[in-house]
C-alpha cells in the first residue's frame, strides 16, 4: 500500500481538478487499493512555478502544470500558446499528437513521466471597445503575462501591459488595461462583464495542462499499480478532452447572456492569422527540424 | 579581530538588503512611469519579487544581530541568571542546528537549479539560480551570526542580539 | 497514527520551543521540518528550500516592505505630531479623544493595503509613539492597534479575500464589496468600545488639552493637509488607474519622501536610517511569513487541518451548529497557523461542506475573514502580535492581553454577522441589480 501526494495549481471548482479527483479515484480502484493519490489542489503545497521542480526531485510523486509555464525551459512547450495556430479541438488534438513524443522525451530526460494532458477551452478576447479589424487593436492596452502574449501584443501594435491575474478587475476598471485574452470560463468566473464590454470568441489558442509523475517513484510501484496509473490516465485524458469541450460550450452559452458576445469578423481573423503565421515561423526557426515534426499532423 | 570582520560582513549584508528594498520601490515606480508612457519594463514583477527575496535573506543576519527577530521570553525571564544562560545556550544551539540544515537545503536548491538549467518563467529568460543565490548566501551568514552569539554566550559575554537591541518605543 | 494525536504533539512541540525563547520564525520553520520528518514520508529537506523560496520571492508580498518603509520615513517627519495637533481640537469633547486615532487610521490605511501585517507595522510606527508620549493608556493604545489593524483583511483590497475567492470560486470583486459594511461595523464596534472604556476609566485618559479659539483651531487643522494629500495620492492612484493595488505602496513611499523633503526632515542620514529601519522590520516579518508558509506546507503533508475539517463536516450538524464548530476550529487552528495558511489548507474540505449546508459563499467569505482576523491577534502565533511586540518592546503576554477585548469584539462581530447576514450580503446584492 502506497500513498502519493499530488500538487495541483488550480482550485477544486476547476474542471481540471475535478477530472484529477476522478483520476485519483480510478487509480485507487484499478490498483486494488494499492495506490492512493492524495490531491492537494489550489497551490496548497507548492506555488504553481515550483511544481515541476517538486515532482522532479520527488518532493511530491505527481503534479499538474500548465505547459506554457515551461516555455522558457523548452520551446516545445511554447508551441502550446502560439496564437491562432490551433483554433478547434480537432486541431488541438493534432498538435498534441505531434507534440506528445517530444514532451515525453523532455520529461524522461528530467526523470519524470507524462501521464496525460488536457486542453483549456479556447481563449477569446475580452475588450472594452469594439474590435472589427486588426487596426482597432493599435494602441489598446493589452494584458500580457508571458513572453508569448507579450510578443503577440507587440505584433498587434497593442501596448503590452503586464497585470497579475488577481488584479485584472481593478486594472480594467481603472483603465490600466483595455483588453485581455482568456477563456470564456475564466471570464465567467471573474465576472468579466463587470469591467469589459465585448467578448470575441476567437479561440486564439488552447493551452494544455499536463499531469506527470516522478519516474523513480513510478518504478518503485508494483506492475499492477503502474498499469493502474497508465490506464486511469488514458481514461482521464479521454474524459478531460470531452469535459473541456463541454465547459467550452456551457461557459460560452452563459457568457452570451451576460455580455456582448461577438464572433470575430473575417477581416480581424485574417489579420490575426497573419500574426499567428509570423509567430509560428519564428518559433519553427528557433526549434529547427523538431518543430516541423511537431507541426506535421497539423499541416 | 574576528568579531570585527564579522561585524563588517553583517553590516554590509544589511546595507545590501536595504539596497534591494529600495530597488523594489525603484522597479515599481519605473513600471508606473513606463506605463504612463505606453510601454512597459519586461519581467519587472519578477524582478521585484526577487529583490524582495534578496532583501529578506541578505538582511537575516543583520536584523538578527540588531535584535529585531521576535522571541518569547516571558517564561525564561523568570528563571535564575545561571539557568537562563544554560537555556540560552541550548536555544542558540537548537537555532544554529535548524538554520544550518536550512542553509544546506538552500545551497542544494541553487545547485539543483544550476544542474537542471532551470530558467525564469517571465518575459526575460535567465537562469533561476542567479536570484536564488541570495537565499544561499543570506542563510549561511545567518548561521555565522548564530554561531558567533553562541560562542559569546558560552564564553560569558552578552550575545550581540541582546547587546544591540534597540528600544524602538523609547527612541 | 491518529491525526488528533499528531496535532497535539505538534502543538506541544511549538509551545515548548516558543516558551524556551526560540525565535518565532525559527520555531515555525523547525516545527514544520520536524513534523514532516516524524509524520510524513515526504523529503522534508528539499521541500523546505522550495517552499521558502517560493514564498519569499512572491511578487504579491512586495507591497509589505514598501509600506513598512513608508511608515519609517513618516516616523522621521513631524507628520504624526501634526496629525495629532490637527485632530485634537476636534476630538476634545469626544469620549476617549485621540485614542480613536488607531481605529480611524487603520480603517483608512486598510483601504490601501491588503494585509493586516502591513497595516500594523505602518500605522503602529506612526501613531503609537505619539499616543504614548501624550500619556494615553498604554495597554489600550496597543490593544486598539492590534484590533484595528485586522481591518486590513476586511476592508478591500484584501489578500485573504483573494485567496478565499480563488479557492472557493467566488467573485473577488463581490467579496471586496461585501467587506465594506462589516469593516465599517467593526470600526464602530472598536470606537464604541473605546468611548465606553474611556467614560468608565476617566483616570486613565490624559487631561484634555486647553480649549483653543476657533481661528487657531483652523490653523491647527491645516496641519492635517500633508497626511490628507498623501492619502488622496495613494488611494487616488489606484482609482485613477495610475497604479495597481500592489503598486500603490510605491506611490506611498514617493509621497512620504516628498513630505519629508518639503518639511525639511529629509537628510542623507534620515534616509539611510529609514531604509535600515524598514529592512529590519521587513526581514523580521518576511522570515516569520516564510516559516509560516513552510509550516503550512508541512501541515498539508501531515493532513491535520484537512482531516479536522472533514471531521467537523462528518458530524451532521445543522447550519448554525456548523458555523459555531467551524469558528471554534478556526480559532484553534489560528492559535498556531497564520490566517492565509488556514484558508489554503482547509478550503478544499470546507467549501463542499458549507455549500451542502446552503451557506452563501460570499457571506461565508466575509464571516471567514472576521474569524481569521482573530487568529492574527491570538497567542502564541499571531502575526500582528509579533509586529506589535517589535514596535512597543512589550512581551507577548502583555500585547496579547491588551488585544483581548478586541478579540472579544471580533467574536461579537461574527455573531452579528450570523444574526444579521445582510450586513455582508446587502451591499453586493444591491449594487449588482
Ligand atoms: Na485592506
Ligand atoms: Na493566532
Amino acid at each position: 500500500q502506497t500513498t502519493w501526494n499530488m500538487a495541483t495549481p488550480y482550485p477544486e471548482a476547476e474542471f481540471h481538478t475535478q477530472n484529477i479527483n476522478q483520476f485519483a479515484q480510478d487509480v485507487n480502484k484499478l490498483s486494488g487499493g494499492e495506490l492512493t493519490i492524495k490531491v492537494h489542489s489550489g497551490q496548497s503545497l507548492f506555488k504553481h512555478p515550483e511544481i515541476p521542480r517538486a515532482v522532479r526531485s520527488g518532493q511530491v510523486e505527481i503534479g499538474e502544470t500548465i505547459m506554457s509555464n515551461l516555455s522558457n525551459q523548452s520551446p516545445l512547450f511554447q508551441v502550446d500558446s502560439i496564437p491562432f495556430l490551433v483554433t478547434s479541438y480537432d486541431s488541438a488534438r493534432k498538435l498534441w499528437d505531434g507534440q506528445r513524443p517530444f514532451v515525453e522525451a523532455y520529461l524522461k530526460d528530467q526523470g519524470m513521466r507524462l501521464i496525460y494532458a488536457i486542453p483549456w477551452p479556447g481563449q477569446g478576447f475580452f475588450t472594452k471597445k469594439e474590435i472589427n479589424k486588426l487596426a482597432d487593436l493599435e494602441g489598446v492596452r493589452f494584458r500580457t503575462y508571458n513572453s508569448t502574449t507579450e510578443q503577440m501584443a507587440r505584433l498587434m501594435k497593442a501596448v503590452p501591459t503586464t497585470v497579475e491575474a488577481v488584479e485584472i478587475p481593478q486594472a480594467f476598471s481603472a483603465g490600466i488595461v483595455d483588453a485581455m485574452v482568456t477563456s470564456a470560463a475564466t471570464g465567467l468566473r471573474t465576472e468579466a462583464w463587470e469591467f469589459a464590454d465585448y467578448y470575441y470568441d476567437i479561440q486564439a489558442w488552447m493551452p494544455k495542462n499536463m499531469i506527470y509523475v516522478n519516474e523513480r517513484a513510478f518504478q518503485r510501484l508494483s506492475p499492477k499499480a503502474q498499469q493502474a496509473l497508465i490506464d486511469a490516465g488514458k481514461e482521464a485524458e479521454v474524459r478531460g478532452w470531452k469535459l473541456s469541450e463541454e465547459v467550452f460550450s456551457d461557459t460560452t452559452a452563459q457568457l452570451k447572456g451576460k455580455m456582448n458576445y461577438q464572433l470575430p469578423s473575417e477581416e480581424l481573423m485574417k489579420g490575426l492569422a497573419q500574426i499567428g503565421d509570423v509567430m509560428t515561423a519564428t518559433w519553427a526557426e528557433a526549434v529547427g527540424p523538431d518543430g516541423e515534426k511537431m507541426l506535421a499532423p497539423l499541416r | 579581530m574576528l568579531s570585527k570582520v564579522l561585524d563588517r560582513l553583517f553590516t554590509w549584508s544589511g546595507y545590501l538588503a536595504g539596497i534591494f528594498l529600495v530597488l523594489i520601490g525603484i522597479l515599481v515606480v519605473a513600471q508606473i512611469i513606463a506605463r504612463m508612457l505606453n510601454t512597459q519594463i519586461p519581467s519587472v514583477d519578477e524582478f521585484a519579487g526577487y529583490s524582495l527575496a534578496a532583501s529578506s535573506f541578505l538582511g537575516l543576519a543583520y536584523s538578527f544581530r540588531s535584535g529585531s527577530h521576535i522571541r518569547v521570553t516571558l517564561i525564561t525571564d523568570k528563571l535564575s541568571q545561571p539557568v537562563q544562560r544554560v537555556v540560552l545556550i541550548l536555544v542558540l544551539l537548537f537555532a544554529l542546528t535548524m538554520i544550518s540544515i536550512w542553509s544546506y537545503n538552500a545551497i542544494y536548491l541553487v545547485y539543483e537549479s544550476w544542474l537542471f538549467n532551470e530558467v525564469s518563467t517571465g518575459i526575460i529568460k535567465y537562469p533561476i539560480w542567479i536570484p536564488q543565490i541570495s537565499m544561499g548566501i543570506g542563510v549561511v551568514l545567518f548561521c555565522l551570526a548564530l554561531l558567533e552569539d553562541l560562542i559569546r554566550v558560552v564564553t560569558g559575554k552578552t550575545p550581540n542580539f541582546e547587546k544591540n537591541q534597540e528600544r524602538m518605543a523609547e527612541d | 497514527m491518529d491525526v488528533s494525536l499528531i496535532g497535539l504533539i505538534v502543538a506541544v512541540m511549538m509551545l515548548f520551543l516558543l516558551a524556551s525563547g526560540v525565535w518565532v520564525a525559527v520555531t515555525l520553520m523547525s516545527v514544520g521540518l520536524i513534523s514532516m520528518l516524524l509524520f510524513s514520508h515526504a523529503p522534508a529537506a528539499t521541500i523546505q528550500a522550495t517552499v521558502i523560496w517560493g514564498q519569499s520571492s512572491s511578487w504579491a508580498l512586495t507591497a509589505l516592505p514598501l509600506f513598512i518603509w513608508m511608515g519609517e520615513i513618516l516616523y522621521r517627519t513631524r507628520l504624526a505630531q501634526d496629525m495629532f495637533e490637527g485632530l485634537s481640537p476636534w476630538l476634545a469633547r469626544f469620549p476617549g479623544r485621540l485614542i480613536h486615532i488607531n481605529v480611524v487610521s487603520c480603517g483608512i490605511f486598510a483601504a490601501v493595503s491588503g494585509s493586516s501585517a502591513a497595516t500594523t507595522a505602518t500605522i503602529g510606527r506612526i501613531t503609537v509613539p505619539e499616543l504614548l508620549k501624550r500619556g494615553y493608556h498604554e495597554s489600550t493604545v496597543i490593544g486598539s492597534l492590534a484590533g484595528s489593524s485586522t481591518l486590513g483583511f476586511l476592508i478591500p483590497p484584501s489578500i485573504i479575500m483573494i485567496v478565499y475567492g480563488v479557492a472557493a470560486d467566488v467573485s473577488i470583486t463581490r467579496l471586496f464589496i461585501a467587506g465594506v459594511l462589516p469593516g465599517a461595523m467593526l470600526m464602530i464596534l472598536f470606537s464604541g468600545y473605546l468611548a465606553i472604556w474611556s467614560l468608565l476609566n476617566p483616570s486613565k485618559t490624559p487631561p484634555p488639552e486647553p480649549s483653543v479659539p476657533i481661528l487657531q483651531r483652523i490653523r491647527e487643522t491645516a496641519k492635517l493637509l500633508p497626511i490628507v494629500l498623501l492619502m488622496i495620492a495613494v488611494i487616488g492612484s489606484i482609482y485613477a488607474g495610475v497604479a495597481t493595488a500592489t503598486e500603490a505602496a510605491a506611490v506611498g513611499v514617493v509621497g512620504a519622501l516628498a513630505i519629508a523633503l518639503v518639511t525639511g526632515s529629509l537628510t542623507k542620514q534620515s534616509f539611510i536610517d529609514s531604509v535600515l529601519g524598514a529592512t529590519k522590520t521587513s526581514v523580521m516579518v518576511s522570515f516569520i511569513l516564510a516559516g509560516a508558509a513552510f509550516l503550512s506546507t508541512a501541515m498539508g503533508f501531515t493532513g491535520i487541518p484537512r482531516e479536522l475539517s472533514a471531521w467537523v463536516g462528518s458530524m451532521g450538524l445543522s447550519k448554525f451548529e456548523l458555523l459555531i464548530a467551524l469558528t471554534l476550529l478556526f480559532v484553534v487552528l489560528g492559535c498556531f497557523l497564520d490566517g492565509i495558511s488556514i484558508v489554503v489548507l482547509t478550503a478544499a474540505v470546507i467549501m463542499p461542506i458549507t455549500q451542502q449546508a446552503g451557506i452563501d459563499p460570499v457571506w461565508f467569505g466575509i464571516f471567514l475573514v472576521v474569524v481569521i482576523e482573530m487568529s492574527q491577534i491570538t497567542p502564541p502565533v499571531g502575526i500582528n502580535l509579533f509586529i506589535l511586540q517589535s514596535i512597543t518592546d512589550r512581551n507577548l503576554w502583555e500585547v496579547a492581553k491588551a488585544a483581548f477585548p478586541f478579540f472579544m469584539l471580533l467574536i461579537l462581530a461574527a455573531v452579528l454577522l450570523i444574526v444579521f447576514p445582510e450586513i455582508a450580503t446587502w451591499l453586493p446584492n444591491t449594487i449588482r441589480q
